[in-house]
């Protein structure tokens, strides 16, 4: 998985026809008033602007769990080891400079240096903008990985 | 025992663990004022089950079908058995595999690898026990199927026998479920192995009307399993309390069943343009979504 470009065929900047190609399914379109407030969350601490997100809850072989779209191209997508069946994927995945699902969040200061952690309830989040990473920890450990393209500070 | 009969006997045993599963519900009596309630909802599915087993081909011919295309065995379709141990974290896992498993099992004896195929079968018989039905399994049955091979009215005989003693125990949504789940996993492999063999069948060997005509039973027989995929469906519909992983799983049929609903290769036939079956969008789409589904259950 690359930070600010995507997993495998599905990357920042792909359209949906594209991700459906990759994935097989099509998935649910949610509307952007409609999305669940923690994912609007992230994607405002990430300064991601989006129209509309794509739910999925299908028998994938990438955990892909959300893919938001501005303009009908994919500008952030959510990596979730929440789903059960995603689990046993997301043991194999991680970035390509080496944080992976389940790593505590000392890992991600060794990988990515200090950032500050941003709390929303019980989740909290690091988002490495100028890398286009955000990450979700949840009871110390990694457990959701979003995708964006990289911001300055 | 020859290849066929041994695919037979495989088919059988599957059916048996599933019907072995059901009866096992038996000890799920209960007495309180919910029971007569919960009898009718388990009664109605376990119709379902019945009328999905019932609707979807019998496994025995797939096989058949793939071998008369000339394909040869290719040992990549199928599920490693080793990977067993890693389905018995779940029991829902574990029934969609033991699923897949009793599919391989049949592309196996139908190219007469009867070892490999025992080997199946061994793993098949220890996912019983993660699926909580190793006391199920009554081996003395199975006995009886195996004596009974060259009669082809036996095996009817001996499910009728076998649904009219679950009758009067059928209760337990969950271990409806699991038989739900096995059939699902029997279905998609069948599905899985119908998709892989049309993609990787070799294309420069023949021109696409020659290499249509050889394919042409495969394609027909993915056709008619769109009223099977149908019933599926509806019978993890029909379970209370979906979980995560239900939930994705019908997600997922639900949008194989819509991109069925377009796959007509019989107009392209009847309108001459059957040439161009083998490069349809929908069924280069249809496979995608079988392996995808696939590759998540068996990983």
């Amino acid at each position: 998985m690359i930070p600010g470009e995507g997993i495998m065929d599905v990357k920042i900047g792909a359209d949906w026809d594209e991700v459906e190609w990759e994935l097989g399914f099509k998935g649910e379109k949610v509307d952007k008033a409609d999305v669940d407030p923690e994912l609007t969350f992230i994607a405002n601490a990430a300064r991601v602007d989006f129209d509309f997100v794509v739910k999925y809850q299908h028998l994938m072989w990438l955990p892909v769990s959300e893919l938001f779209f501005k303009d009908d191209k994919i500008c952030m997508i959510q990596l979730s080891s929440y789903p059960e069946y995603y689990k046993m994927f997301c043991a194999d995945i991680g970035t390509v400079e080496g944080l992976n699902f389940w790593d505590n969040p000392s890992s991600v200061n060794e990988v990515y240096g200090n950032h500050e952690n941003i709390k929303n309830g019980g989740k909290s989040y690091v988002l490495i903008s100028d890398k286009g990473l955000g990450i979700q920890i949840f009871e110390s450990e990694v457990r959701t990985m979003f995708i964006f393209q990289p911001q300055m500070k | 025992m020859n290849s066929r009969n041994y695919y037979q006997l495989s088919s059988k045993i599957l059916l048996a663990i599933v019907f072995a599963i059901l009866i096992a519900c038996g000890a799920d009596k209960k007495k309180d004022s919910d029971a007569a309630k919960e009898f009718d909802e388990a009664q109605e599915q376990k119709d379902n089950i019945e009328k999905a087993i019932r609707d979807i081909p019998p496994p025995a011919e797939i096989p058949y079908i793939i071998q008369s295309t000339g394909a040869d065995f290719n040992p990549n379709i199928i599920n490693d058995y080793k990977k067993y141990e890693s389905y018995t974290i779940s029991a829902k896992k574990a029934a969609f595999n033991l699923g897949i498993y009793a599919t391989d099992i049949g592309y196996l004896s139908s190219y007469g690898k009867t070892q490999e195929a025992v080997n199946y079968m061994d793993v098949c018989l220890k996912l019983t026990e993660t699926v909580g039905a190793q006391d199920a399994v009554d081996f003395a049955a199975l006995e009886r199927f195996e004596k009974n091979l060259s009669n082809p009215d036996s095996l009817a005989n001996i499910i009728n026998g076998v649904i009219a003693n679950s009758d009067n125990y059928l209760k337990s949504n969950e271990r409806n479920n699991i038989a739900a789940l096995m059939i699902g996993g029997t279905f998609i492999e069948a599905l899985y192995i119908a998709t892989q063999i049309i993609d990787t069948y070799p294309k420069d060997l023949l021109p696409d009307d020659m290499r249509m005509q050889v394919l042409a039973p495969l394609v027909s027989m993915l056709v008619d399993q769109k009223e099977s995929l149908k019933d599926v469906i509806e019978l993890l519909e029909s379970v209370e309390g979906k979980e995560d992983w239900e939930l994705a799983t019908i997600n997922s049929l639900r949008e194989l069943y819509n991109n069925y609903t377009t796959f007509d290769p019989k107009g392209k036939i009847a309108e001459g343009r059957g040439n161009e079956v083998l490069n349809d969008e929908v069924l280069s789409r249809l496979t995608i979504q079988v392996d995808s589904i696939r590759t998540n259950v068996v990983y």
